[in-house]
């Protein structure tokens, strides 16, 4: 393949997209910046403007104000076609009346390739994938997961400087998004280039990103590694939507005191301002007997509603006094003696809390 | 199942007898030796066709005929498929209201439309010429090009656009090589009601005609209102001919561009 690459580093400013006659705009004044080489993903439910923003970094879609720069030059008056950014979309968009060979050199032919390096360069990109053998094949020929890797394939070969997928593995089963999630990381690792990765999948996002943004009604609410937008999302938007979280809008009566129902706990650490909800995640809660907490820790009453296996953890679901649900995972033997109906106090330490800000309006 | 099964290819056999077995009829009498429409023919003789290549009338009348459908085929086929890409654009409303104006030559009454295209062709001093005669079946051939080209352009995926031009081609390239290989099929098949129905269309021919502007199905008509013999089977037999020929070649190579295109009905 070739080696002389420039990968993108895109600069989001401000970008906004009103689609005509809505008054919401689809995508409201984001900034977002894609370092090189990175693998960042635009993580966020149905709606949300992923694939807007999307579209106007491909240049499908025109922003109805802001900019998007690629290394420094200002795209707006790039059409599509000079952008050379690869591009894979849901339904794979190969195209049905050519082979498998014609839909991979597409690219390399637009831009002229003698024929031999053409030849050369697909060979090489679909043994790559797996795909050799089915050169003379059409479209309709293959499985899902082998029209996912022509999608790939095609959008790769002609060294973009910027891969976009849209939900590229949206409509496969779970099996095979998973076998093919490992090898787009894989790829993302060998060829060095920017990923931009729309998806609304928690998981996916996780497992493959360098980098998450997470989009709420067209704005990006939070942009971090999935470790920190996990441990610290910052809002209860990102904490419910990556991961679960028991939730608890009490309020900080000093700085190292939250007072939640009659309940009063240790803050380990200040809070930012406006982050005035309290956020645990499952799997640092622990369920314990009335009256045998650990010392130090934060606890809330709740009544146990069931108990659930999830082959190494154990999951225990629970009510608390404000009427809101919880839960918690801990090992399986650690849950043995949970029954559901029981009252129990749910606890941790207050280093596992994060504090987050309200949903906004 | 099989029962019903072979039960309904009896059913259609005998649709397709009812609709063919009438215009199998013209084949033997066009070939008869007497000079009435007689059936079964006294005789077997290749006058009336003879009749038909060597007779002035008739043979300009099939050349205008050929000449004016290969005019109005080119036309009807760029203004149809302009305005199916053009409807796709247009919001619902303004789509549909569209739609109904361009398909309106299949709803009002040929004869309405004849009289009005006359009427308004006197003025312009089109009647009773080529021209007009192209202008006026062009009208007509439109919505038969409309529609099988909208209904592909619908099923149409616009990714396939989208990813042609990430890929760098430039919007006309990706045009040519994806946007109409893909919708070709539905071009074809305007392109062949186009030229049929210049080919056989009688009424607005036969209001427009003038010397030098009479087609064959006019020259069919005024025939037989004054000396009807088998001549005029033997035109109606080429006109079949001719017809299903273009219909059977296009459906022969649509189901071929079909397959290779991987696209199944619709
Ligand atoms: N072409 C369009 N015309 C009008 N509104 C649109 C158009 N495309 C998207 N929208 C609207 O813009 C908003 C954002 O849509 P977008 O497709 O970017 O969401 P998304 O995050 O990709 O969602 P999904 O996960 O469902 O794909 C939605 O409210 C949608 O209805
Ligand atoms: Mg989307």
């Amino acid at each position: 393949m070739d080696t002389e690459r420039r990968t993108g580093h895109i600069e989001i400013r401000k970008l906004r997209k009103r689609y005509e006659p809505h008054d919401e705009p689809a995508v409201d004044d984001i900034d977002l910046t894609i370092e090189s080489g990175e693998f960042i993903t635009l993580l966020g439910p149905s709606g949300s403007g992923k694939t807007t923003t999307l579209n106007m970094i491909a240049g499908f879609v025109q922003p109805t104000s802001g900019t998007i720069r690629l290394n420094s030059r200002d795209l707006a008056e790039v059409p599509t076609h000079k952008r050379n950014f690869g591009m894979v979309f849901q339904n794979y968009a190969l195209f049905p009346h050519m082979t498998v060979f014609d839909n991979v050199a597409y690219p390399l032919r637009q831009r002229r390739l003698p024929r031999e390096k053409t030849r050369t360069l697909v060979g090489d990109i679909l043994a790559l994938f797996g795909l050799g053998g089915m050169e003379s094949r059409k479209p309709d020929q293959l499985s899902g997961g082998q029209q996912q890797r022509v999608a790939l394939a095609r959008a790769v070969v002609f060294s973009p400087a910027v891969l976009l997928l849209d939900e590229p593995l949206g409509a496969l089963d779970r099996k095979l998004r998973q076998a093919l999630q490992a090898e787009v990381k894989r790829l993302h690792r060998d060829l060095g280039l920017t990923f931009v990765f729309v998806t609304h999948d928690q998981d996916e996002a996780m497992f493959l990103s360098d980098t998450v943004a997470v989009f709420n009604k067209g704005r990006v609410e939070r942009v971090g590694t999935p470790g920190e937008l996990y441990d610290d999302p910052g809002t209860l938007f990102v904490a419910g939507f990556l991961g679960e979280a028991n939730v608890f809008a009490g309020s900080l009566v000093d700085p190292t005191t939250y007072l939640w129902m009659d309940r009063k706990w240790r803050v380990a650490g200040p809070p930012r301002a406006g982050d005035t909800v309290l956020v645990v995640r499952p799997e640092k809660v622990r369920v314990f007997d009335l009256e045998s907490v650990p010392e130090g820790w934060n606890s809330t009453p709740a009544v146990v509603t069931d108990r659930s296996h999830l082959g190494a953890v154990c999951k225990v679901d629970m009510t608390f006094p404000d009427g809101a649900t919880g839960s918690a995972t801990m090992p399986t033997d650690a849950a043995v003696t949970v029954r559901p109906g029981e009252s129990v106090l749910a606890a941790w330490e207050p280093g596992a809390q994060a504090f987050v800000q309200p949903e906004r309006a | 199942m099989k029962a019903g099964r072979s039960s309904l290819y009896a059913l259609v056999f005998l649709i397709a007898l009812l609709v063919t077995v009438p215009t199998l009829f013209l084949i033997p009498m066009s070939l008869s030796s007497g000079t009435t429409f007689q059936f079964p023919p006294p005789g077997l003789s290749g006058r009336w066709y003879q009749n038909l290549v060597e007779e002035p009338e008739w043979r300009a009348a099939a050349v205008t005929s050929l000449k004016v459908a290969a005019m109005v085929t080119p036309l009807a086929l760029v203004i149809g498929t302009c305005a199916a890409f053009g409807l796709l654009r247009l919001g619902r409303r303004l789509r549909t209201a569209g739609f109904t104006t361009l398909i309106s030559p299949l709803v009002v009454p040929h004869i309405l439309l004849a009289l009005a295209i006359y009427g308004t062709f006197l003025k312009l001093d089109l009647s009773g010429t080529l021209q007009g005669l192209v202008l006026g079946q062009t009208a007509l051939a439109v919505p038969f090009v409309l529609i099988p080209v909208l209904t592909r352009l619908q099923g149409y995926d616009r990714s396939m656009t989208s990813a042609a031009l990430s890929l760098g081609a430039s919007p006309l390239t990706a045009f040519r090589t994806v946007t109409l290989p893909l919708i070709l099929p539905g071009i074809a098949a305007g392109a062949v009601f186009a030229f049929v129905a210049s080919f056989d269309e009688l009424v607005v021919a036969l209001l427009l005609q003038g010397p030098g502007a009479t087609t064959l199905p006019v020259q069919m008509f005024n025939s037989v209102t004054e000396e009807a013999n088998p001549t005029i089977s033997a035109a109606s037999t080429i006109l079949v001919v001719v017809v299903s020929l273009v219909i059977l070649l296009v459906q022969l190579g649509w189901i071929r561009t079909d397959q290779k295109a991987g696209l199944h009905g619709h």
